[in-house]
């Protein structure tokens, strides 16, 4: 009986060795004009064509009524994306106007998003800042923020049916749900001047963390000028703070928001700002240095 | 609990095949992937070049990893990201909605928020 007995605690010995690795699912598509990679446990794995049907959907309902918004501005948005548009008034009052969900009316001059890309006139700049600012003629872009509420709701579908650890990454904006059975999830923030290297890895649990950087959407003027895609909405120009800003919050639409809202704003605005909406931030200034803000380091690998 | 010689060995054995098996697991193999549109194909890391979109890219294969040679996309981002040879490494091209990208088993994060 002994012999028996130490036998069956072998196996058992073996089967819990081996269970401590819970495997992972993840699948990665093309939506929202980024590679989407949604993480799950192998046993849900099922789950995934519906999260990705939302978020095709979703992505499909922002941009119809972005159209119709900028083709006839009495179009009336569903409430869904209505809630949307109205939910960028905090980032415009953050910034003091710099950060705009019109600010597509200057973008597009320069080519932005898909070019061909130019360096528009004074004259226009001047003429599509004062449309913004008068809201009269204006582009309206949601891409500052869709993004994040996109990941969150399909975060949200994982959560009803039942998942309760799941990743789901939007080109570097994500939200990590739960927490893997042997750790929490590793985000690596990278590096803007070498894409093979990190600046800081953070753990997180249920919560989002997203990236803004002049680094991936550019083009060079014939100047020799790089010219990134976010502008500030009163100047018609690049902000000059910043290559990359990281911002942690309970949600990836807020994350998203504020680290292109922060972009804008300059080191000390952006720490009294962090310190009142208790976000973490990262930022990496142009002369290259690395700031950790309101508790970015809390949050880092022990 | 008296054990029999035969107890033991089978205890060593199966601890070490577990031990095996956990570390085997968690050694960090290398997967090399390119993402076309939707579908995601594993590349066999061997010397080659992979020509897509009617020649207008290319992407370099070797031994140890991958990347984009030639593209005629706008920015030229994908060849900028140069060689994809440690594990999390990527290389994308979104106008053209491909990817180069190498996984492991095992690895330092779970995601790159950029």
């Amino acid at each position: 009986m002994p012999k028996l007995f130490a036998r069956i605690l072998c196996c058992f010995l073996i089967v819990t060795l081996y269970g401590c690795k819970e495997s992972y699912k993840t699948e990665q598509f093309y939506a929202m004009g980024t590679f989407v990679s949604v993480t799950v446990p192998e046993k849900n794995s099922d789950i995934i064509v519906n999260t990705r049907s939302r978020i095709t959907s979703l992505e499909a309902a922002v941009k119809e009524d972005t159209e119709k918004f900028n083709k006839n501005p009495r179009y009336k948005p569903r409430l869904a994306i209505s809630e949307l548009i109205s939910r960028g008034k905090a980032y415009e009052l953050i910034t003091d106007g710099r950060f705009s969900i019109y600010s597509a009316t200057v973008s597009k001059l320069y080519g932005f998003p898909e070019g061909a890309y130019r360096v528009p006139d004074q004259s226009e700049i001047d003429t599509a800042l004062d449309n913004i600012s008068r809201g009269t003629n204006v582009s309206l872009d949601l891409g500052a923020y869709a993004k994040g509420w996109i990941v969150d709701e399909a975060i949200a579908e994982i959560k009803a049916s039942g998942v309760k650890t799941a990743m789901v990454n939007a080109g570097g904006d994500l939200y990590a749900l739960g927490k893997r059975p042997d750790r929490d999830w590793r985000i690596a923030i990278q590096d803007p001047k070498n894409n093979r290297d990190y600046i800081s890895i953070v753990n997180l649990e249920n919560m989002a963390v997203a990236t803004s950087g002049d680094y991936e959407r550019f083009f060079k003027a014939q100047d020799g000028r790089t010219i990134f895609h976010i502008f500030d909405a009163t100047t018609g120009q690049n902000p000059e703070y910043y290559h990359s800003v990281s911002v942690i919050a309970s949600t990836a639409e807020e994350a998203d928001g504020l680290s292109t809202a922060f972009f804008l704003i300059n080191p000390a605005e952006v720490r009294a700002k962090c310190k009142k909406l208790k976000t973490p931030v990262l930022l990496y200034t142009v002369n290259g240095s690395i700031m950790k803000l309101c508790g970015w380091e809390k949050f880092e690998k022990k | 609990m008296r054990k029999s010689k035969f107890d033991i060995l089978i205890i060593a054995a199966l601890t070490a095949a577990s031990v095996f098996f956990m570390l085997n697991v968690s050694s960090g193999e290398k997967r090399l992937y390119l993402i076309d549109k939707d579908t995601k194909t594993e590349v066999k890391l061997e010397d080659r070049d992979i020509i897509l979109d009617n020649g207008h890219v290319v992407i370099q294969v070797t031994t140890e990893g991958a990347r984009f040679l030639e593209s005629d996309c706008p920015n030229r981002i994908c060849i900028k990201q140069g060689w994809v040879k440690n594990c999390g490494d990527t290389a994308v091209c979104v106008p053209k909605h491909l990817a180069i990208v190498m996984e492991c088993k095992e690895q330092d994060y779970d995601a790159i928020s950029q």
